[in-house]
């Protein structure tokens, strides 16, 4: 038996052998017949592919999440954003520093009060099918952001800017006709406020407020923006591809009125949700841009294409004020000081994230003097354990014993390390002091801090515009789905409905003043709310790319992108 | 033997409805909604409940999405791919991972025989050993590690063929997530193969047949092979259906847009049309595997056939 087994197995291991060179060899034979059967595109695709190697032309940006909706008044992620403003532009974009100019608008002119904004439409500006861009396009697009029928989540937006009736209008109390905005001739848009906004032309440049072409939005039924055939645009470049899940194409419009020579003829925006294979393909070259996570953070710091943008994301923990304890002040304070912020964000995130220096993050917004809000509000949190155990005894003495304090914190990766880290520093510099851990997902946790169910919780928030208005609009007493630990300062709510709709509102200077006041109010005075850090988004771009334009708040600008 | 199939037929039916019926209770339990409920405040998150009719009671939505999914309207989007019918969404994903979880079955089924009617033949040889060593780092390796090797070593380093997916490209974008999915296929074929060849081979019909003069590959082929082929084909079902629902990590790892993934990026969205429509097409893809390998059965074995037929 043995004598006849030996030779076959021997050459079944042979086979074997083989079998794995045939089998890894066996895609190539079948590449021909797979390309040709399985996808029409095939051929006309391998002909752009061939091109498209010939020509340098072409910027592949790696985003590790999915286009959602390229229908801008019902976007709510920030790389549907990104891309609705490569092929959409609103009346002002912005500069690489943040400051916006006229794009589909020529000029604007403001009423005294601040009340009337009339923009001026460029007579050159047009859709992709040749007609022209109008103030109908924009009092339809509002109207339709704003009505319930759409139900947009961004409606909110009209209202932040105080558009006259916005909030009766998204309420479904008043017909969409009666927005205050108005198309005074073709090419004149006119926006009324109920009250001044000081960084309304700012968020002009945000998708939200981008036009909309009513005769070809109605010719499209239900399909409007479902795929690159259904939409016109009226932006630097046209969407030419969309491959759900996989990638999305826009070539250069060499009609669009402010072309420029300089940017790309095409971008490709690459759906990878997973960074390690998304780098291994950036060092080979086939990618221009791609985001790090986590680890890779460190591993790539060294390397050319490394750069750290700042997100607007700041993480932060509203004290719960409606539970006993947590209205004693001392132990407030003594959880202010015992946080240790720089190690949090240099040692235990090691993403680019940095020490949340207030309640505004960095590089947010800029004031009318030109400065960085946090340049001029300076630095109003502290890590001293000395001030903390002092402050803890006094709490212990007024409490009439030692405190256990709940952290409620989401099943993410960064959150569970930071509460970890949280959870030692406060015990180790309150001693007495007990922190427990209460891990839950996203979802729930959000919904036990909108119900008042914490004592102390971790949670975060994107600015929607770069004004610290964003911020400070959620601890006033009246906002009861964002105050979480439900802070009611009589003196913050004076300063903040002074600078933002009161006596300052129309004095950007006072304004300012106002609120750079508010903030040291509630974090260093009350110790209401504690910061902790500002998200960081460290990146891999290529040495020869230039022209990404990062907005903390804001749309990043992918407009004017090329390789040199 | 067609009543049989009929009546298994009907079953699978009745458990898919049940089975969609449950996926719609879990959804209904689970915390958090399809919108960004960061910034939503309670009265648009109504209007948008009221937009999709989520805000009806769960036995008419249950009833409104059964009717509709008869037509073949499996709902839209809501958050993934907003407003996009989910047939459509559904549809080129999961061809496209059928497709390579096909290839990596065809690959993992050559490879598993080969190994272990080698090893079987060899048995407590050093070739045993070999292929018993391959089985167990096939088995016991996660998937998306082979994943992240062949994309370094072949993709990055040798680079002999395309890291990530790309539909310009689609064959040679599929030869690394194939071989990285055939691994677990290939390490438990070969080890039931293994094992039922040996005791193939000692029964004693086997040593009537070498008795007989039959030539080693008739023996090998013809009959030894043919009767070890029935364990194997039970556990070939449910490996091909873990290739297709197991390869969501190899199809993040390559970027391949497959229904694994749309899955994954639906159940994290809270997108609750998808999530449905893709555990749902498991579960159809689940169910029609087995009563496929229930009737390979009497293909194969004779004697099945003959007692079904009587019974």
């Amino acid at each position: 038996m043995i004598n006849f087994k030996k030779p076959l197995s021997l050459a079944l291991a042979a086979m074997l052998l083989v079998g794995c060179g045939t089998s890894t060899d066996a895609g190539a034979p079948a590449e021909g017949t797979d390309a040709g059967t399985t996808d029409a595109a095939a051929p006309a695709d391998a002909g752009t592919e061939a091109a498209a190697t010939g020509a340098p032309e072409e910027v592949v940006v790696a985003f590790d999440a999915d286009l959602s909706t390229m229908d801008h008044h019902i976007a709510t992620d920030g790389n549907s954003f990104i891309m609705q403003s490569m092929c959409y532009s609103g009346l002002m974009s912005l500069t690489a520093n943040g400051q916006p100019t006229e794009e589909l608008a020529e000029s604007v002119d403001v009423s005294d009060d601040g009340l009337v904004y009339t923009f001026h439409i460029a007579p050159d500006a047009k859709w992709s099918n040749g007609t022209d861009v109008t103030a109908n396009d924009f009092v339809f697009a509002w109207q339709r952001l704003a009505d319930p029928d759409l139900a947009s989540e961004y409606a909110f937006i009209l209202e932040t800017i105080h558009v006259v009736n916005s909030s009766e209008v998204v309420a479904g109390e008043k017909p969409v006709e009666e927005l205050g905005i108005k198309a005074v001739d073709d090419k004149t848009f006119e926006v009324t406020l109920s009250l001044p906004c000081d960084f309304l032309l700012g968020l002009m440049a945000f998708p939200s407020f981008f036009p909309l072409n009513k005769e070809f939005f109605e010719s499209q039924g239900d399909q409007f923006a479902l795929g690159v055939d259904n939409m016109i645009y009226c932006g630097p470049y046209n969407m030419t591809d969309w491959k759900q899940g996989e990638s999305y194409t826009f070539t250069k419009n060499p009609d669009y009125f402010k072309n420029d020579p300089d940017a790309a003829e095409t971008v490709v925006f690459k759906f990878q949700q997973d960074t390690q294979t998304a780098v291994l393909d950036y060092q080979s070259g086939n990618i221009d841009v791609v985001k790090l996570q986590g680890e890779q953070v460190d591993m790539y710091k060294e390397d050319p294409g490394f750069t750290n943008r700042l997100q607007g994301y700041l993480w932060y923990i509203p004290v719960n004020l409606t539970v006993d304890k947590l209205q004693n002040l001392n132990l407030r304070k003594a959880l202010h000081y015992a946080i240790d912020r720089e190690t949090i964000a240099a040692n235990v995130l090691k993403d680019g994230s940095i020490a949340a220096e207030g309640e505004i993050p960095v590089e947010l917004a800029t004031g009318p003097d030109g400065k960085d809000f946090r340049e001029t509000a300076g630095k109003i949190t502290e890590y001293d354990p000395a001030k903390a155990e002092e402050f803890y005894k006094a709490a212990v003495e007024e409490l009439g014993g030692d405190v256990t304090l709940d952290l409620l914190y989401e099943d993410s990766e960064a959150s569970s390390a930071v509460a970890v880290n949280l959870q030692q520093q406060l015990q180790t510099n309150c001693p007495g002091l007990t922190v427990t851990l209460n891990q839950k997902p996203k979802k729930t946790r959000l919904e036990l801090m909108k119900t008042q169910q914490y004592e102390l919780g971790l949670t975060r928030w994107g600015p929607d515009y770069a004004d610290p208005q964003t911020y400070m609009d959620l601890f006033l007493s009246t906002n009861v789905s964002n105050n979480q630990g439900r802070y009611n300062s009589a003196v913050y709510d004076e300063l903040v409905l002074k600078a933002t709709q009161g006596e300052d509102a129309t004095d950007s200077a006072k304004r300012w003043a106002d609120l750079v006041e508010a903030e040291r109010v509630m974090v260093a005075e009350d110790f209401a709310v504690i910061p902790i850090y500002q998200n960081g988004g460290a990146m891999l771009i290529s040495t020869d790319i230039k022209n990404v334009n990062f907005h903390s708040a804001g749309v990043d600008d992918y407009r004017h992108i090329y390789a040199n | 033997m067609s009543k049989y199939i009929t009546k298994r037929v009907l079953v699978s039916l009745g458990t898919l409805i049940v089975i969609l019926f449950v996926l719609f209770l879990m959804l209904d339990k689970m915390p958090g909604s399809p919108f960004n409920d960061e910034k939503l405040t309670e009265a648009q998150k109504a209007l948008l409940y009221a937009k999709y009719g989520l805000d009806q009671p769960f036995f008419v939505r249950f009833a409104k999405y059964f009717i509709a999914m008869i037509k073949g309207d499996l709902g839209v989007s809501y958050v993934i791919s907003k407003n996009k019918a989910v047939a459509d969404l559904v549809a080129a994903p999961l061809w496209l991972s059928i497709r390579i979880g096909a290839r990596a079955m065809l690959l993992g089924t050559v490879l598993g025989l080969l190994l272990g009617i080698a090893a079987a033949l060899n048995h407590n040889t050093w070739i045993d050993t070999l292929c018993s060593f391959v089985s167990i780092i096939g088995v016991s390796v996660p998937s998306y590690v082979f994943a992240l090797l062949l994309a370094y070593y072949i993709g990055f380093v040798l680079k002999l063929t395309p890291i990530l997916f790309s539909s310009k490209n689609v064959a040679a974008s599929m030869i690394l997530p194939t071989i990285a999915l055939s691994m677990f296929p290939t390490a438990n074929i070969s080890r039931f193969t293994r094992s039922e060849m040996i005791d193939v081979l000692n029964s004693e019909y086997i040593l009537l047949v070498e008795a007989k003069g039959v030539r080693q590959g008739g023996l090998i082929f013809r009959h030894a092979l043919r009767n070890t082929l029935i364990p194997i084909i039970t556990i070939m079902g449910p490996i091909l259906v873990n290739l297709l629902t197991g390869s969501m990590v190899v199809e993040k790892v390559f970027g391949i847009p497959g229904i694994g993934m749309l899955m994954v990026q639906a159940i994290q969205n809270n997108d609750y049309n998808v999530v449905i429509a893709c555990a749902f097409v498991y579960s159809a893809m689940y169910i029609a595997m087995m009563l496929i390998v229930d009737i390979l059965y009497g293909v194969i074995d004779p004697r099945i056939r003959v007692a079904k037929g009587s019974a």
